[in-house]
């Protein structure tokens, strides 16, 4: 190592030099009052800088920042969802699921009146197989869930509300649940 | 210098917001905030630019966590991608764009220094200590490239080893800044004072 290098001094005031090259330069700036002034001031100037306070943004970048901060954080989401899709998700499988419970209970509280025995079985099993439809989409839906939380329990939930009309068959099953309830087994 | 951070939880954190958690990413933020702002603030010697480039560099390092790799320091990696925001911005500068009411000479190969202490954005509380403000005001009389090898050692908790590698620049040539730099810190301290 060269006697009187600054860089070196400077690594050895910041604590920073290896081992060995720390014990050549102690040994020389034993018998060096040069080298021994410089690293006497380079001290006190990192000295000072240890001084030197933190900064800190302003409140409105901080929040400004951490707003950006999330926005990117949701484009990092695999196959991310907003939140309100799985908030339909679980409630349109919820209502499936009720329908299909209600259905079944209504069909088995009421008395059928006021209809063949042939028009009884046909609204009978016309409803079942509403009910049916409507429990085989929530299972469906709770089955695609597992294997893909996000894309394709979303996706199938979509094509199954294209092609099906929900609320309209919530209506018809009701309408006919009040048939039955005047049916007449006679 | 900022406070040292725990490796294990940095290393949990990290990962969790490579799974989009906002949490975590709100924790990393809080941890080197400060360090990171003040490293821009006192090298560009603009507060509000400052908070720009704050933002500029969290949203790199979210669009580029699976680029980081943890055998390095996390620190060094986000003070680099901090140091180069610093060196864009020196360059758009040096091309003929004011700095302080100076304008710059584009055939300059010295940047300018900052001729004002750090703008400070109206809410942050300015400092009383008078000693502390003669450092900012010869902090800021120094050559753009020998204050930030200064400032970002002592913001980023980082060895000259580590910054020469942030700056891509050799061993050297950084000691030999931050040797004159602190050279030149004295003599102006010894006759401001």
């Amino acid at each position: 190592m060269t006697p009187c290098n600054g860089e070196q001094l400077l690594l050895y005031a910041a604590g920073e030099l290896e081992a060995a090259r720390a014990a050549e330069l102690q040994r020389h700036l034993a018998t060096c009052p040069a080298c021994a002034a410089e690293l006497g001031r380079l001290r006190q100037a990192l000295g000072w800088l240890d001084g030197l306070p933190p900064l800190e943004p302003s409140g409105e970048a901080l929040a400004r920042i951490l707003a950006a901060g999330r926005q990117a954080l949701l484009r990092r989401r695999p196959a991310a969802r907003p939140t309100v899709y799985r908030l339909r998700l679980a409630a349109l499988a919820a209502a499936a699921v009720l329908a299909l419970v209600v259905g079944w209970s209504l069909l088995w509280q009421r008395s059928p009146q006021g209809l063949t025995a042939g028009q009884f079985d046909e609204l009978w099993n016309r409803t079942a197989g509403e009910i049916a439809d409507t429990g085989n989409m929530a299972e469906d839906l709770a089955e695609q869930h597992a294997a893909d939380p996000w894309t394709r329990a979303t996706d199938s939930l979509v094509a199954d509300l294209s092609r099906t009309d929900v609320a309209g068959q919530l209506l018809e099953l009701d309408e006919n649940l009040d048939v039955l309830e005047g049916f007449d087994g006679g | 210098m900022p406070p040292r951070v725990d490796r294990e939880l940095l290393a949990r954190l990290v990962e969790r917001c490579r799974r989009g958690e906002a949490q975590a990413f709100e924790q990393v933020f809080g941890l080197f905030r400060g360090p990171l702002y003040s490293y821009l603030a006192r090298t560009t010697g603009d507060g509000h630019l400052a908070e720009d480039l704050l933002q500029d560099v969290f949203l790199r390092v979210i669009d580029n966590l699976d680029r980081y790799e943890e055998s390095g320091r996390f620190e060094a990696w986000l003070f680099r991608i901090a140091a180069n925001r610093v060196r864009d911005w020196a360059r758009r500068q040096s091309h003929g764009e004011r700095v302080g009411g100076v304008l710059a000479d584009p055939g300059s190969q010295e940047t300018l220094a900052v001729d004002r202490p750090v703008e400070q954005p109206p809410d942050v509380a300015l400092l009383a200590d008078e000693s502390v403000r003669r450092l900012e005001a010869c902090l800021a009389d120094l050559e753009e490239q020998d204050r930030q090898v200064l400032v970002l050692r002592h913001y980023s908790d980082l060895s000259f080893r580590e910054i020469a590698g942030i700056l891509d620049c050799p061993l050297g040539t950084v000691l030999a800044r931050s040797h004159r730099a602190l050279a030149k810190l004295r003599q102006m301290m010894e006759r401001s004072g």
